[in-house]
């Protein structure tokens, strides 16, 4: 089964960023005698599909920003298309594109938080049982 | 689960060590292709084990006709992991395979994977999954789904170490340490993800072998389709209730599986009830959201599609995608709502044909 719903939200991101990071990762496994060639080939390969895919990406956003301008030359303004084209024009802005990105940090702080949390309940349960078994 | 086991009639020595389990419940259409597939292996396994789940459709008959041993419980088990678990004491081989019944193999699919098992530490493996039938807009939607996340989410998983889940319909693993297990739990809808995050709990490792392929018959119609994305989706849920305090441990898959997750949930309430309400009360324009990552899926799916000769198909499956993504993440919102909110888990297994 596929978990999750590929191609939307945070999972896209998630694995470019990951895919981004494996030269660097290979490097250091390099630097510690662990890289092997078939680690290389596989970070070379996902690396190139993120590369593909960023450009892709920033292409299409391009394209999309590029037709709402085209468009805003041939609408009304004070018309409810003109009006919304040129609300539009100010969605599509790279801040608004950064959304994500502040959302997978956010994701992440709570991810390390809950670990700590559970870290430290776990340490607190293990207090608890060696204080009763009378250690 | 301790080995009982006999060597069947059945058994040949191939030494692959290897037996496959195939658990079917009215697969009679389907079988004869899966074992055929199985018995014309480069590295044939030793013994082929159909589980007939009390079958009504002449499953058995089929089975037993292929030569393969046949084994049927006194009831049905109620579930695929629970027909796999009743084989289990007949496993004399190092390795286990579990295939679907209506799963085909590539002709090396075997071999592919027992490759990977041949690392101490290695528990489990998993293959590449394609639909084998590409036609109706639901096997066009899974198609395409499965490119993407076979091609670039699943070996960047493995990169990491960590494949989120060995997928049931095509998996082998190591005997002994499957049956340290305890087999494949039915606790959730999801066995395959159960084990696999079990596995990863006791410091197992499993891997994905993308050279291995195997090609399953995928829902054809929406009332198919529904039963299956059902049973993922409140799998995937009962799958982290479960397991969220020892993924919390786990290096990377606590990442994945919590990016799944706000997928699986938030992205998809955004999906279906904020970009169209924003759409309608603030900006109609909202609706390029659905639009918006269309490349991060087409470049991997484009690129497989190309590299198998199937540019075409791929191409033409494209839109299916999404509208099945549309639909699973009608299924995803409904599976948290029923399980964490009104407490009401799915617990009985339908496959739907």
């Amino acid at each position: 089964m596929a978990a999750g719903i590929p191609g939307t939200g945070l999972g896209g991101i998630f694995y470019l960023f990951l895919a981004l990071f494996m030269p660097v990762n290979e490097l250091l496994a390099a630097l510690h005698g662990k890289s092997t060639s078939s680690s290389r080939r596989s970070a070379a390969f996902s690396f190139s599909m993120a590369i593909a895919i960023l450009a892709a990406l920033v292409g299409h956003a391009w394209l999309m920003i590029l037709g709402l301008n085209e468009l805003k030359e041939y609408l009304d303004p004070q018309s409810a298309l003109g009006r919304s084209v040129n609300e539009a024009t100010g969605i599509v802005s790279p801040a608004v594109a950064l959304l994500p990105l502040y959302v997978f940090g956010a994701l992440l702080v709570m991810l390390t938080i809950m670990r700590y949390v559970l870290k430290r309940q776990k340490l607190a349960d293990k207090d608890v049982r060696l204080d009763f078994e009378g250690v | 689960m301790a080995g009982t086991c006999g060597r069947s009639s059945n058994c040949q020595s191939t030494g692959s060590s290897l037996t496959v389990l195939v658990p079917a419940f009215n697969e009679a259409e389907s079988l004869a292709d899966t074992i055929r597939s199985l018995q014309t292996q480069t590295v044939p396994p030793e013994e082929i084990i159909v589980i007939d789940d009390c079958s009504t459709d002449g499953t058995s008959e089929v089975a037993r006709s292929l030569g393969v041993t046949v084994l049927r419980p006194p009831q049905n088990t109620g579930s695929k992991a629970g027909a796999q678990n009743f084989a289990m004491d007949s496993v004399c081989t190092e390795f286990t395979m579990a295939v679907d019944a209506d799963t085909m193999l590539a002709p090396d699919g075997v071999e592919k994977l027992l490759a990977a098992l041949r690392q101490k530490n290695v528990a489990a493996a998993c293959g590449f999954v394609l639909p084998r039938n590409v036609k109706s807009l639901w096997e066009r939607g899974r198609y395409v789904e499965y490119l993407f996340a076979f091609v670039f989410y699943k070996p960047i998983q493995d990169y990491y170490g960590k494949p989120l889940i060995s997928s049931g319909c095509f998996s082998a693993y190591r005997t002994d340490i499957l049956r340290s297990m305890g087999g494949w739990s039915m606790r959730t809808m999801a066995e395959d993800m159960d084990l696999t995050w079990s596995l990863y709990q006791k410091q197992y490792e499993v891997r994905f072998v993308p050279e291995a392929v195997c090609y399953p018959i995928e829902p054809h119609d929406f009332h198919f389709m529904s039963k299956q994305l059902k049973r993922w989706s409140h799998g995937f849920i009962q799958n982290v209730s479960m397991h969220w305090k020892g993924l919390a441990e786990l290096d990377f898959l606590r990442w994945v599986v919590a990016v799944a997750l706000w997928d699986a949930v938030i992205a998809s309430a955004a999906y279906l009830i904020l970009l169209p309400l924003l759409a309608l009360l603030v900006n109609p324009f909202f609706l390029l959201g659905y639009l918006v990552d269309i490349p991060a899926v087409v470049v991997p799916v484009v690129y497989k599609g190309a590299r198998r000769g199937e540019l075409w198909r791929t191409l033409t499956s494209l839109p299916s995608f999404f509208v099945l993504r549309f639909v699973n993440s009608i299924f995803m919102l409904k599976a948290m709502w029923k399980e964490w909110i009104l407490r009401k888990p799915l617990l009985t297994y339908e496959k739907g044909h």
